[in-house]
C-alpha cells in the first residue's frame, strides 16, 4: 500500500495535526494524576505522530527521522528513572515508591513516575511501529523484541 | 520493629527488574558487560534471601512491607504490599538458588546463539516476575507478575527462532496459558465482587464470613484452574512438554523449577491460606486426583519419546503432579513432603536439564534415538545426569529418596485415618510412577549415555567447566537436601508448614493485630514433622551391599565382552530386525545398539491400546490442547459450585 | 441493567472459547484469545461499578465520605488488564507470522510437529 507521490493534501494534514498530537500527548502524560488518562496512554498518543510522518512523507522519512537505537536506549532509561524514583523512597529512610519529594501536598512523586512512564511508553511504542512499518513492504523481517511491559 | 532486612523483598525484585533494564542497555555495547550485569542482578537476591533465613524461618517473622507506605485504613487494606512468611521465603529460596545457576550456566551454554542482551533481559525479568508473584501480598499483583512471567517464559521459548519447532511451542503456551491467566483474572473479579479486597491476608481473614458463597465456589474454581495451568497440571501437560522441548536449556530449568513452583506455591496459598477449604473432601479429592492423574498420565507418556528433553518435560510434570497430590491431602505430613519435594524437583530436575542441555551443546542433538555410548567421551556429565537421575528415581542416598518416602507416608496415613481407599490407591499410584520413573531414566540412561558410540559423536568433547560447575552445584545440592532430611525439616519445613497453618499470624501481620481475631479466622499450631524412614543405617548397609552384588556381577559378566566394536555404522534401519535378536540370541548381538525407545517394548506392547490413546490425545493442535483446558474448566467448576 | 454486562462477559468468553476450540486457523485463533480478554475485562470493570457514581477522579482536599464514586481499584486493573491483552495480542501475532514463513501454513491441523 505505497502510494506512488504523497498527495499535497495529505501531507500538509499530516503536518498540520503532528504537533497537535504531540502536544495533546503531552497534556495527557502531564495531566495523568489528576485526570484520566497518564503516561500509558499519553505515550501512546504521542507515539502515534511517527504514523502522522509515515503517511504524510513516507518510510524514508521516517527512518531519517528516528532513530531506532536512541528510542531502544530513551526506553530503557525512562524504566530506570522510574525504578530510581521508586528506589529514592527506600534510600531516604522511607518505603518503596514513597511520596518523599513533595511530602504533605497535593503533588506526589508518582508524577514524575508518571511522566517517566509516558516517556517508555512514548519510546517503546515509536520503536514497534518502526519495526512495523518496515516489515510492511518486503513482507516481513522482524526480529524477536521482549514486549512492552505494562506499568 | 523496622530492622534493615525489611527492606530486603523489594529490594531483591528490583535488582533483577534493575539488572534487566541495565542489561538491555549496556548489554548492545558489550556482552561482557550484559553478563557481569546479570550475574550481579542473580546474586544478590540470591543473598537477601538467605539473609532474610535467620529472621522468618527460624525466628517466625513475617515481613510485610508496604508500597508507599500505604498501610491499611480503618481495617481496608488499599495499598499494594509485599508479605513475606515462611512459605514465600521457601519457594523465594528455590527461585532464587535455580535463576542463580541457570543464570551462570547460561553464560557459556548460550555462546552459540546471537543477541544475547534480549535473551538475558528477558531471563532477568523472567526471573523479577517469578519472585514477585511468591513474594507477593497482593492478588492482583500476583497477576501482573504471572502474564509477565507466561510472556518472557514464551519470548525465551521461542529464542531460537530457527530451532525445529520453537515457534509452534511457543505459540501453544502463549494460547493456553493465555486462557489459564484469563481463568486467574476472572477469579480475582469474582473474588473482589464479594470481599471488595485484593490483599491475600484480608481475603484470608474475610473468607470464613463468607461460607457457603456460590460466587466465592466459583471464584475459587477459576484460581484453581489458572494456578493448575502455571504449573501445567494434568489436561494442561502436552504445553509443558511442547516448551520444554524446545526451549534453551537453561530456560527448560527455569519453566520446571520455577514456573511450575509458582503455580504450585499458587494453589498451595490458595487452598491453604485464602480459602481454607483444603480439609473440605471435595477440594481435597480434587486436588490429589489432579495431581494423581497427572504424575501417572506423564511418566507413561515419557515411555513415548524419543526426544531428550521432551521426555524429561513429561517427567517435571509427574514430579510436580506428587506435590500437588500430597498438597491436597490437608495434613502437615502431606504438605512438608509436598514442599519437600518441590524443593528436590527444581534441584535434581534443574540436574536433569542442564545435562540434556550439555549433551545438546556438544552433539547439536537431543534424538535419543541418535545417541548413544557418550559416557566415553564425557565421563563427568554421565556422573552428573547419574546423580540426577538417581535423585528423580527416588534412589537413597539421594534428595529424591527422602522426599519421596515422606510422600509414600503421607498418602499412606492419611488413607488409614480417613479409612479412606482413595488415598491408598493414590499411594500406590505414587509407588508404581516411582518405579516407572526409574524404568524410564534407565532407558534414557542407556540410550544416551551407554551403548554404543555412534562414528558421527566420535569427536565429541567434555563441556567446560564452565558449564559444569552450575551441574556440580546442583548436584551437591541433591546429595546434601538428601543426607540431611531431618535439618531440612527443622530449618525449612517445619517453619513454612506452620506458616501455612498459622493464618492469623498472616493476616495480623498485614492488617494489624487482633484482626484476625476479630473475624474468627481459624489457626493451628504445628508441632515438628516426624522425620520418615529416611535415614536408617540397616537398610543402607543391605542396600550398599546388593548394588555391590549387582555391579560386580555386571562387571565380571561385561568384561567378557568384547570391547572392539566400540563404534556401530548408522544402517540402524538395516539391523531393524536384529533388534529383538539381541534379546535372544543371534550372531549380532554386540552390533546392535539398544535403540533408547525399544528397551521396554513388552511394555509398551502390553499397553498399546492405552499408549494409542495417549497418541491420539496428544494431538499437537492448539484447539485440542485448548479443549482439554476448556473441559477442565468445566470439570472444575461444576465440582467447586455442586459439591462444596 | 448489570445483568446484561454479566450476560455480555460471559457471553464474549464463550464466543471467544468456541473460537479457540473450533477454528483451525492461528489468526481466529487469536482473535478468540482477544475476545475471552475483553470478556474478562468487561467483568472486572463491571464488578466495580456502582449505578449513579462519580468517576473516582479527587484530589486529596476534595475527598470526603459523601462523594459517591465507582470503585477505582477494579478501573486501574482493567487498565492494566487491557495492555497485558494488546501485548498477548502482539505476541502471539508475531509468532504467527514466523510461522507462517517458517510451516508455510497457519492451518493449526499441520502446525503439529511437536506431538505424541
Amino acid at each position: 500500500m505505497k502510494l506512488k507521490k504523497k498527495n499535497v493534501i495529505v501531507r500538509c494534514a499530516a503536518d498540520l495535526f503532528l504537533p497537535l498530537a504531540c502536544v495533546f500527548g503531552c497534556y495527557v502524560v502531564f495531566h495523568g494524576n489528576t485526570s484520566p488518562g497518564g503516561g500509558f496512554q499519553g505515550g501512546v498518543l504521542i507515539a502515534s505522530a511517527i504514523l502522522l510522518v509515515y503517511l504524510g512523507h513516507g518510510e524514508g522519512q521516517v527512518k531519517h527521522s528516528f532513530s531506532q537505537r536512541l528510542l531502544h536506549s530513551s526506553e530503557t532509561i525512562a524504566e530506570m528513572i522510574y525504578v530510581v524514583i521508586a528506589l529514592l523512597g527506600v534510600f531516604t529512610g522511607l518505603n518503596f515508591c514513597f511520596n518523599f519529594v513533595f511530602a504533605g501536598r497535593e503533588l506526589e512523586t508518582s508524577v514524575l513516575m508518571n511522566d517517566a512512564v509516558g516517556y517508555h511508553v512514548m519510546a517503546g511504542i515509536i520503536c514497534l511501529l518502526m519495526m512495523m512499518l518496515s516489515t510492511l513492504d518486503r513482507g516481513g523481517e522482524t526480529t524477536e523484541e521482549e514486549e512492552e511491559q505494562p506499568k | 520493629m523496622e530492622q534493615f532486612w525489611n527492606e530486603f523483598p523489594i529490594l531483591s525484585v528490583i535488582t533483577l527488574f534493575l539488572g534487566a533494564f541495565l542489561t538491555s542497555l549496556v548489554g548492545r555495547a558489550s556482552e561482557k558487560a550484559g553478563r557481569v550485569v546479570s550475574g550481579i542482578a542473580v546474586t544478590a537476591p540470591l543473598a537477601m534471601m538467605l539473609c532474610l533465613i535467620r529472621p522468618v524461618m527460624l525466628q517466625g517473622q513475617i515481613i510485610t512491607y508496604w508500597l508507599g507506605g500505604w498501610e491499611p485504613v480503618e481495617g481496608w487494606a488499599i495499598g499494594i504490599c509485599l508479605e513475606v512468611d515462611a512459605l514465600s521465603l521457601f519457594f523465594a529460596l528455590i527461585v532464587t538458588v535455580a535463576v542463580f545457576v541457570s543464570c551462570f550456566y547460561a553464560f557459556t551454554y548460550m555462546n552459540h546463539d546471537d543477541a544475547l542482551s534480549n535473551y538475558y533481559t528477558l531471563f532477568l525479568m523472567l526471573s523479577g516476575s517469578v519472585l514477585g508473584l511468591v513474594l507477593s501480598g497482593d492478588l492482583f499483583n500476583v497477576f501482573v507478575m504471572i502474564e509477565i512471567m507466561t510472556f518472557t517464559a514464551v519470548a525465551l521459548t521461542a529464542f531460537r527462532t530457527t530451532y525445529e519447532g520453537a515457534l509452534e511451542g511457543a505459540f501453544k503456551y502463549l494460547a493456553v496459558g493465555s486462557l489459564g491467566s484469563t481463568c486467574v483474572l476472572v477469579g480475582i473479579a469474582m473474588t473482589y465482587s464479594q470481599l471488595h479486597t485484593l490483599n491475600l491476608a484480608q481475603i484470608a481473614a474475610l473468607v470464613p464470613a463468607f461460607r457457603g458463597n456460590t460466587v466465592l465456589h466459583m471464584a475459587f474454581a477459576f484460581l484453581f484452574v489458572g494456578f493448575g495451568t502455571k504449573a501445567f497440571l494434568f489436561p494442561f501437560h502436552p504445553l509443558a512438554a511442547d516448551a520444554h522441548a524446545v526451549a534453551p536449556a537453561s530456560i527448560s530449568l527455569m519453566i520446571s523449577g520455577v514456573l511450575t513452583k509458582c503455580g504450585v506455591y499458587g494453589i498451595i496459598r490458595l487452598i491453604y491460606v485464602l480459602f481454607q477449604n483444603a480439609n473440605v473432601v471435595t477440594v481435597s479429592y480434587l486436588v490429589t486426583g489432579f495431581g494423581a492423574v497427572s504424575m501417572f498420565v506423564c511418566v507413561t507418556m515419557a515411555f513415548n519419546q524419543h526426544n531428550f528433553k521432551r521426555l524429561l518435560a513429561f517427567h517435571s510434570i509427574s514430579q510436580v503432579g506428587y506435590v500437588i497430590t500430597v498438597a491436597g491431602l490437608s495434613s502437615a505430613l502431606g504438605l512438608g513432603a509436598g514442599l519437600y519435594h518441590a524443593m528436590n524437583h527444581t534441584i535434581f530436575k534443574g540436574l536433569l536439564f542442564l545435562t540434556a542441555g550439555a549433551v545438546q551443546h556438544q552433539t547439536g542433538s537431543l534424538d535419543l534415538d541418535r545417541l548413544g555410548g557418550l559416557s566415553r567421551r564425557m565421563p563427568k556429565t554421565t556422573a552428573l545426569f547419574l546423580i540426577g537421575a538417581a535423585s528423580i528415581s527416588g534412589l537413597p542416598p539421594f534428595n529424591g529418596f527422602a522426599s519421596k518416602w515422606m510422600i509414600y507416608q503421607a498418602t499412606f496415613t492419611a488413607g488409614l485415618i480417613h479409612h479412606n481407599l482413595f488415598y491408598l490407591a493414590v499411594c500406590v499410584c505414587a509407588l508404581i510412577t516411582s518405579v516407572l520413573t526409574l524404568a524410564s531414566f534407565i532407558k534414557v540412561t542407556q540410550s544416551v549415555f551407554f551403548g554404543q558410540l555412534p562414528a558421527e559423536y566420535a569427536g565429541v568433547e567434555e563441556v567446560p567447566l564452565s558449564m559444569r560447575a552450575p551441574m556440580w552445584v546442583l548436584a551437591a545440592l541433591c546429595l546434601l537436601t538428601g543426607i540431611f532430611p531431618a535439618q531440612i525439616q527443622r530449618f525449612l519445613l517445619t517453619p513454612a508448614v506452620s506458616a501455612v497453618a498459622n493464618i492469623p499470624a498472616y493476616v495480623d501481620a498485614a492488617m494489624g493485630e487482633g484482626y484476625a481475631a476479630a473475624h474468627g479466622v481459624p489457626g493451628a499450631e504445628v508441632s515438628a514433622l516426624p522425620v520418615g524412614g529416611a535415614w536408617s543405617p540397616l537398610s543402607w548397609l543391605a542396600l550398599l551391599f546388593s548394588v555391590t552384588c549387582a555391579v560386580a556381577i555386571v562387571a565380571i559378566l561385561g568384561s567378557a565382552r568384547d570391547e572392539a566394536h566400540e563404534y556401530i555404522s548408522q544402517t540402524q534401519d538395516g539391523a531393524a530386525g536384529a533388534k529383538y535378536d539381541s534379546f535372544f540370541s543371534g550372531e549380532e548381538a554386540v552390533y546392535s545398539q539398544v535403540g533408547g525407545s525399544d528397551l521396554f517394548w513388552g511394555f509398551k506392547h502390553n499397553w498399546k491400546r492405552y499408549f494409542a490413546v495417549m497418541q491420539r490425545w496428544h494431538s499437537g493442535i492448539v484447539n485440542d490442547y485448548t479443549l482439554y483446558g476448556v473441559a477442565a474448566i468445566a470439570f472444575v467448576l461444576l465440582v467447586c459450585t455442586l459439591a462444596l | 441493567m448489570m445483568i446484561v454486562n454479566y450476560v455480555g462477559c460471559f457471553a464474549l468468553i464463550a464466543l471467544g472459547v468456541y473460537c479457540m476450540v473450533t477454528k483451525h486457523d492461528l489468526i481466529k485463533v487469536v482473535i478468540g484469545m482477544s475476545l475471552v480478554d475483553y470478556g474478562a475485562n468487561l467483568m472486572v470493570v463491571t464488578v466495580g461499578f456502582h449505578p449513579g457514581g462519580t468517576a473516582p477522579i479527587f484530589t486529596i482536599s476534595e475527598l470526603s465520605r459523601a462523594s459517591f464514586f465507582v470503585d477505582p481499584i477494579p478501573q486501574a486493573l482493567t487498565l492494566t488488564s487491557i495492555v497485558i491483552g494488546a501485548c498477548t495480542t502482539a505476541m502471539s501475532l508475531s509468532l504467527c507470522m514466523m510461522l507462517k514463513r517458517q510451516y508455510g501454513t497457519l492451518d493449526t491441523r499441520e502446525i503439529r510437529r511437536l506431538r505424541g
